[in-house]
C-alpha cells in the first residue's frame, strides 16, 4: 500500500507536466489577452516587411544624414557632434575631419545637396541586430557653394558636382538605422 | 503540429540569418569617406571623373527615385523634409516583385538575381562588360627560328582588375591567368600553365628545350597566337569576392615566325669573301 501511495504521488506530477504539454499541441489554442509586460510582436518577425520599406526607412536616414550636413558646413564646420547619432563611431571620426576643412579655411557653405537613390544593392532585415541596407547613390551638390568671409566662392571649377556613393546602413539598439559605411564608388560611374 | 511548423519556420529564418553574415562590406575594400569640405569644393578623389559620359547601361535592376541621371533629384539636404518626401523617392517599383522567396532552404528577402542573392551565380558568360587585358608575346631568336631547333615563346599576362556592369549593377571583376593556350601554326598546339622565360633566365643556353618552346619541323612562315586563361572574381560594391564559374581567354596578336633551314658544312673560308669556294 505504501509503494502504491508512492507510485502514484511520483505519477501525479507527471501527469500534470504531461498534460501541459500537450496542450500546446492543440490545433486551436485558446487566445489569451496579452499582459501587460508582454509584446505581441512575434520575435522572429522582420524587421520591415518588404524590400520597399526598407529602402524607404534607408532613404529617410540618408536624407536626415545629408540634411545634418548640410546644416554643420552651411555653420562653418561648427556643431560637428550631432553627427554623432546618425553615422557609426568608425565612421565619425573621418566625418569630424572632414568638417574641419570649414573650420580650417573659415568657409561655410550655402545651399543643399541633393541626392538620388541609383539602386538598392541588399537588404537583410530578418532581425534588428542583422539588418543592413546597402544603396547605391547619387549626390549632387550643384545647389552648393562654399564661401569665405568675403563671400568668395573657394569651389575649383573643376568640382564634379555629381558623385556615385555606395552606402551602408546598419540598425543600432535603439532601432535607429545609423550609417555605417559610405564610400565614393571608384568604378563605372553610374549616376 | 502547429508547433512544429512554427519551430520549422523559425529554423529557415535562423539559416537565412546566418546565410546573410557572409555579404557584410570587406573592411579592406572600406574608403575613408570623402570629406564634406574637399566633396565640396572640389571632388571625391578616389570617385570616378566621368559624368553622364560613358557610363553603362544600368537600366536593370532596382531603379528607384523616378528614373536616372540627375533629372529627378529629391532633396535630401537642408530644406527638405525627412519625413514622407526626403530624398529618393521610392515610387518607382523594381522591376521584379521583391518577395521572400525560399531557394536550398534560405529564405531571403531579397530579388533572385540580385547583389543580395547568397545563391546568385556568375559565369563567365556573363561578363560581357569586362575585357580582360591581353598578354603579351615574345620569342627567341627574335621572330625567327630553325628547322628542328627549339623556338623559345614568351607571353606575359598579370592580374588585373576591371569595373562595369554585371548583370545590371555595379562591380569589379578580377582576373587572375592560370593558363597558356598555344596555336604554333604548323598544327601544334600546346597548354601550358606558365607563360615561360628566356633561356638566360632559365640558366639554358640557347636553342634549349622549354615549358613553352616549340620547334618546326619544316622551314616556311608561321604565325604564332597565344591566349591567356583567365579565371575571374567578382564583388560588387562593399560585398565580398566571389568566384565566376568558367574561365576565360583572350588571344594576343599573331607573331610571325620564319623558320629557315640550316646545314652545317666544312668551308675553306668564309663564304662571304670565298663564294666559290667549296661548301658555299
Amino acid at each position: 500500500m505504501r509503494t502504491v501511495q508512492r507510485d502514484l504521488l511520483v505519477l501525479g506530477p507527471l501527469l500534470l507536466l504531461g498534460t501541459l504539454a500537450l496542450t500546446g499541441c492543440t490545433p486551436e489554442p485558446v487566445p489569451q489577452a496579452p499582459q501587460a509586460s508582454e509584446t505581441t510582436a512575434p520575435t522572429d518577425a522582420p524587421v520591415f516587411a518588404s524590400d520597399e520599406e526598407a529602402l524607404a526607412a534607408a532613404t529617410e536616414a540618408y536624407a536626415a544624414y545629408l540634411r545634418t550636413s548640410d546644416e554643420i558646413s552651411a555653420a562653418g564646420g561648427v556643431g560637428s557632434e550631432r553627427m554623432e547619432p546618425l553615422v557609426s563611431s568608425g565612421l565619425l571620426q573621418s566625418e569630424l575631419e572632414g568638417f574641419q576643412g570649414f573650420v580650417d579655411a573659415n568657409a561655410r557653405s550655402v545651399g543643399a545637396t541633393t541626392f538620388i537613390v541609383h539602386g538598392m544593392q541588399s537588404a537583410a532585415y530578418l532581425r534588428p541586430e542583422q539588418t543592413t541596407i546597402s544603396l547605391y547613390v547619387c549626390e549632387n551638390v550643384t545647389g552648393l557653394d562654399v564661401i569665405d568671409p568675403v563671400g568668395n566662392s573657394l569651389v575649383l571649377a573643376s568640382r564634379q558636382p555629381i558623385t556615385p556613393f555606395e552606402v551602408q546602413f546598419k540598425m543600432d539598439a535603439g532601432l535607429r538605422l545609423i550609417l555605417e559605411y559610405r564610400s565614393a564608388w571608384r568604378g563605372e560611374n553610374f549616376c | 503540429m502547429l508547433i512544429k511548423r512554427r519551430v520549422w519556420i523559425f529554423a529557415i529564418i535562423t539559416v537565412a540569418s546566418v546565410g546573410l553574415i557572409p555579404l557584410a562590406p570587406n573592411p579592406s575594400f572600406a574608403d575613408p569617406t570623402c570629406g564634406k569640405f574637399e566633396q565640396s569644393t572640389k571632388s571625391c578623389p578616389e570617385a570616378n571623373g566621368a559624368i553622364n559620359n560613358g557610363g553603362v547601361d544600368l537600366s536593370a535592376g532596382y531603379e528607384t527615385g523616378g528614373g536616372q541621371g540627375s533629372g529627378n533629384e529629391a532633396g535630401g539636404g537642408a530644406g527638405s523634409g525627412a519625413g514622407g518626401s526626403g530624398g529618393g523617392q521610392v515610387g518607382a517599383a523594381p522591376v521584379v516583385d521583391p518577395l521572400a522567396f525560399v531557394r536550398d532552404d534560405f529564405t531571403v528577402n531579397c530579388i533572385p538575381g540580385s547583389p543580395c542573392d547568397p545563391n546568385l551565380v556568375v559565369r563567365v558568360s556573363d561578363l560581357v562588360n569586362f575585357q580582360p587585358a591581353a598578354p603579351s608575346q615574345t620569342m627567341e631568336p627574335r621572330g625567327w627560328s630553325v628547322a628542328g631547333l627549339p623556338a623559345n615563346f614568351i607571353a606575359s599576362a598579370s592580374e588585373h582588375s576591371r569595373t562595369g556592369a554585371l548583370l545590371g549593377y555595379p562591380a569589379e571583376v578580377h582576373f587572375t591567368p592560370v593558363g597558356y593556350r598555344w596555336s604554333y601554326g604548323d598544327g601544334a598546339q600546346a597548354s601550358t600553365n606558365s607563360g615561360g622565360a628566356t633561356w638566360a633566365a632559365l640558366g639554358l643556353p640557347e636553342f634549349s628545350d622549354t615549358a613553352t618552346s616549340h620547334a618546326f619541323a619544316s622551314p616556311g612562315s608561321y604565325a604564332v597566337v597565344v591566349a591567356v586563361v583567365y579565371s575571374a572574381e567578382y564583388r560588387f560594391a562593399g560585398l565580398a569576392w566571389r568566384p565566376v564559374q568558367g574561365t576565360l581567354s583572350t588571344s594576343a596578336s599573331p607573331l610571325g615566325v620564319i623558320v629557315g633551314d640550316a646545314q652545317t658544312v666544312l668551308v675553306n673560308r668564309e663564304c662571304t669573301t670565298n663564294p666559290a669556294g667549296p661548301g658555299c
